[in-house]
């Protein structure tokens, strides 16, 4: 009776899953990113998550995923702290600061992992890429209902569900937050706030996706949902829903891709992702054909 | 006894690493220094004109859009030491730029959407190659570690003497093709009708800056040089504004902190040269970012701090001469309480203000110590200070026709800064008015303090 479960998904149905949930958090978070001009830092955070995460071993000893969560946490805000800082100087300009910021906190994390390297058992190999196909399916846990789950999924599911409920339930301090720097500042300490909470939701969802997908490809799954949707539409609550029908479409394409080029299958959920966008930028109703043709 | 020995113990090493560091005589010290110093030079002069362009992220971008390049080049003959590596590693690089050009300029994407884009569905090209490389028999490892971190110790003298022509070329280029680079960084239609190839120069600037990232990649790895991109030019960007300037303090100061990274390296030998190179010249930017003269932190709060202690000390004059004039200019010199009674503060708080405009030689204590009187340089300040401040309620309810109780914050403000000619021209607008719309009189300096009567 244990373990059926997972035997009659088999292996690369949990896979499917965990991409999906990883692609959908990712979507959600990082759509607000995009929509903001703001990318890249969803590449700072998770460069600058390393000391976090090097810190927190030391601290405790474990691989505990919740202590390399906080600890990445913590890095984030010190990370999105220094940008903020860093650009009261006037030649500091916005992308300046992000570089600095990230590259310092990334370069004090390798040293660290260097000089602690005895007590320091990080992988750097599977931070940075991560592999979906070898998540620790091996750990099971008990649902309600008699089903069992690995635990790295039911850990990404709520963090999914986290960060649905963040991006969607924040929709209104978001927006004002996004795009009106006056209306921000009027709207009080809801744009702000809300802010300062998209950046904590992303250096979470960053470092729980680190598992599964590594550090670089993060950055792909916040950003091709939002890029994918905004061929094909201007309204902010459609680029939200799209973002899980995207997942969907690359988790799935991604997964049967890199069984068939026998690859790194998160490399090939992000490529399969990149098709989609592609895709959409090629016939979608805001994307390539449209310009041309209303160009010309 | 212990620790002293122990502290002499580790001091002495200290001093043997460091001369036999300065000595040059091990092969991977040469190594580490030349190429790391050379690496720095061509960042900080190339990253000078990146980070000009608010394109600091651009090394970033590179650095990991080059993944699928290394692959194919390691696919053509299968060993980690071809020549093809670092082609193939050009190759993906060029392209990665133009996929940025064609998706901010066509499909007007944002600037930083397409490089997140290309940053890592690029890598994700990489990744799927390497990763299927490795499955094939005899496909070993292709190096995955020193491509992140690099190993500059362990650099060739091809590597090195590669860099140090891409450092020399981008040293020239940038010199020479000066003018075109900074119209560039403005694209502007002056620059576009102005004749200077800038398109052609600018295409140059990023293909310099990808072929000295693959270079980089060796020998401090791929987050580093695009770290060294960045940091650098920021630093002197706190210290300099023009850009031959910029470009010349970010080389050194790259410089600088590789040959501190190549030095620190080799006294702990655990530690890799690339990040530690980082480190230097991120303590670099934070020193300077306090430090600097004029765009530091601690030289704005220098700043501020004087601005508030003059303002301070001019709103006291104003109060003296308000208090005075009060008297019908009948009195001399002002109790202190009266001037603390008018700031609304106590006798001791305003003390600190009254003892600075003794300092500044702006007032004097009577001969009882109870009340000031203002020396001829301090009267002619709160005349110019209370003239300006009723000046421009004047100007304000005259020509922004402002209501009389709107105008008195802002020529609270105004009469700081108010100069001379400022204040002439002001006059001249106003007629020479003699009142403001108060009805309070406006001082004319040079009168004497005899020569406050109205109508003279």
């Amino acid at each position: 009776m244990n373990g059926w479960w997972i035997q009659e998904l088999g292996l690369y149905g949990w896979v499917f899953i965990m991409g999906l949930l990883v692609i959908t958090a990712c979507g959600l978070s990082g759509s607000w990113l995009v929509v903001r001009g703001n990318a890249m830092i969803g590449d700072a955070l998770s460069h600058a998550a390393l000391p976090g995460i090097a810190i927190a071993y030391l601290i405790s000893g474990s691989r505990s995923t919740v202590a390399m969560l906080l600890g990445a946490l913590c890095a984030g805000l010190v990370c999105t702290a220094s940008i903020t800082w860093l650009q009261t100087r006037r030649s500091i300009k916005q992308d300046a600061a992000i570089g600095v910021s990230f590259s310092a906190l990334f370069a004090f994390g390798v040293v660290l992992i260097a000089l602690f390297a005895n007590r320091i058992e990080l992988d750097l190999h599977c931070v940075l890429y991560g592999e979906i196909g070898f998540v620790g399916f091996r750990d099971v846990m008990q649902l309600p209902g008699g089903f069992e789950a690995p635990v790295a999924v039911v850990r990404m599911a709520w963090v999914t569900v986290a960060a649905a409920l963040f991006c969607v339930g924040g929709y209104r301090a978001l927006l004002a937050g996004s795009f009106d720097d006056g209306l921000a500042r009027t709207t009080g300490l809801g744009a702000k706030m809300a802010t300062h909470g998209l950046m904590a939701i992303l250096a979470v969802v960053v470092v729980a996706a680190f598992e599964a997908v590594g550090a670089i490809l993060v950055v792909a799954m916040l950003v091709l949902p939002a890029a994918s949707a905004m061929m094909l539409t201007k309204r902010m609550p459609l680029v939200l829903a799209i973002a899980p029908v995207f997942a969907l479409i690359s988790a799935a394409g991604g997964l049967q891709l890199g069984l068939w080029l026998n690859c790194s299958i998160a490399a090939a959920m992000v490529l399969a992702g990149a098709a989609c966008f592609i895709l959409a930028m090629a016939i979608g109703p805001r994307g390539l054909m449209m310009r041309r043709r209303n160009a010309g | 006894m212990e620790a002293p020995m122990l502290l002499l113990g580790v001091l002495g090493d200290f001093w043997t690493q460091s001369l036999r560091f300065l000595s040059l005589r091990d092969e991977a010290v040469r190594a580490a220094l030349f190429g790391g110093v050379l690496l720095g030079i061509g960042c900080g002069v190339l990253g000078a004109h990146v980070v000009a362009r608010r394109f600091a992220l651009l090394g970033d971008t590179l650095s990991h859009a080059v993944l699928p390049g290394v692959g194919a080049g390691f696919l053509v003959t299968m060993t980690k030491q071809s020549a093809w590596v670092p082609i193939g590693a050009a190759v993906a690089g060029v392209l990665g730029v133009l996929t940025v050009r064609l998706l901010t300029k066509q499909m007007r994407l944002k600037q930083d959407t397409a490089m997140a884009l290309v940053l890592s569905v690029f890598f994700a090209a990489g990744a799927a190659l390497l990763t299927h490389i490795q499955q094939i028999p005899g496909g070993a490892k292709a190096g995955l570690d020193r491509f992140l971190f690099g190993q500059a110790a362990a650099l060739s003298s091809t590597d090195i003497a590669t860099l140090g022509v891409i450092t020399l070329l981008a040293c020239i280029y940038v010199a020479v093709f000066n003018r075109e680079l900074v119209a560039g960084g403005f694209d502007t239609v002056f620059s576009r009708s102005s004749g200077l190839p800038v398109r052609l120069v600018d295409a140059g600037l990023f293909l310099l800056v990808t072929v000295l990232v693959v270079a980089g990649l060796q020998a401090a790895g791929a987050v580093m040089v695009s770290a060294l991109l960045v940091v650098p030019a920021a630093t002197g960007s706190l210290l300099c504004k023009r850009l031959p300037q910029l470009v010349m303090v970010s080389g050194a100061l790259g410089a600088v902190a590789c040959g501190l990274g190549a030095y620190s390296s080799m006294l702990a030998a655990a530690l890799p040269t690339g990040p530690l190179m980082v480190l230097w010249s991120s303590v670099g930017f934070g020193l300077v970012f306090l430090l600097a003269p004029e765009r530091g932190v601690i030289a704005t709060w220098w700043r501020q701090f004087i601005r508030i202690r003059r303002m301070d000390r001019e709103n006291l004059l104003k109060g003296w001469y308000q208090a005075v004039e009060r008297g019908g200019f009948f009195e001399d010199s002002v109790p202190l309480e009266v001037l603390a009674q008018q700031r609304g503060q106590t006798l001791e708080e305003t003390g600190p203000v009254i003892h600075s405009l003794e300092r500044s030689g702006l007032a004097t204590r009577t001969s009882t110590g109870d009340a000031i009187l203002l020396t001829e340089k301090g009267w002619r300040r709160a005349v110019e200070l209370v003239r300006n401040h009723r000046l421009w309620e004047l100007y304000l309810h005259e020509a922004a026709r402002l209501p009389a109780d709107h105008l008195h914050e802002s020529a609270e403000e105004a009469e700081h800064w108010i100069g001379d000619k400022l204040a002439q021209s002001l006059e001249k607008r106003l007629g020479h008015a003699q009142h403001d719309p108060h009805g309070r009189i406006i001082p004319r300096i040079g009168r004497g303090r005899s020569g406050q009567e109205p109508g003279t």
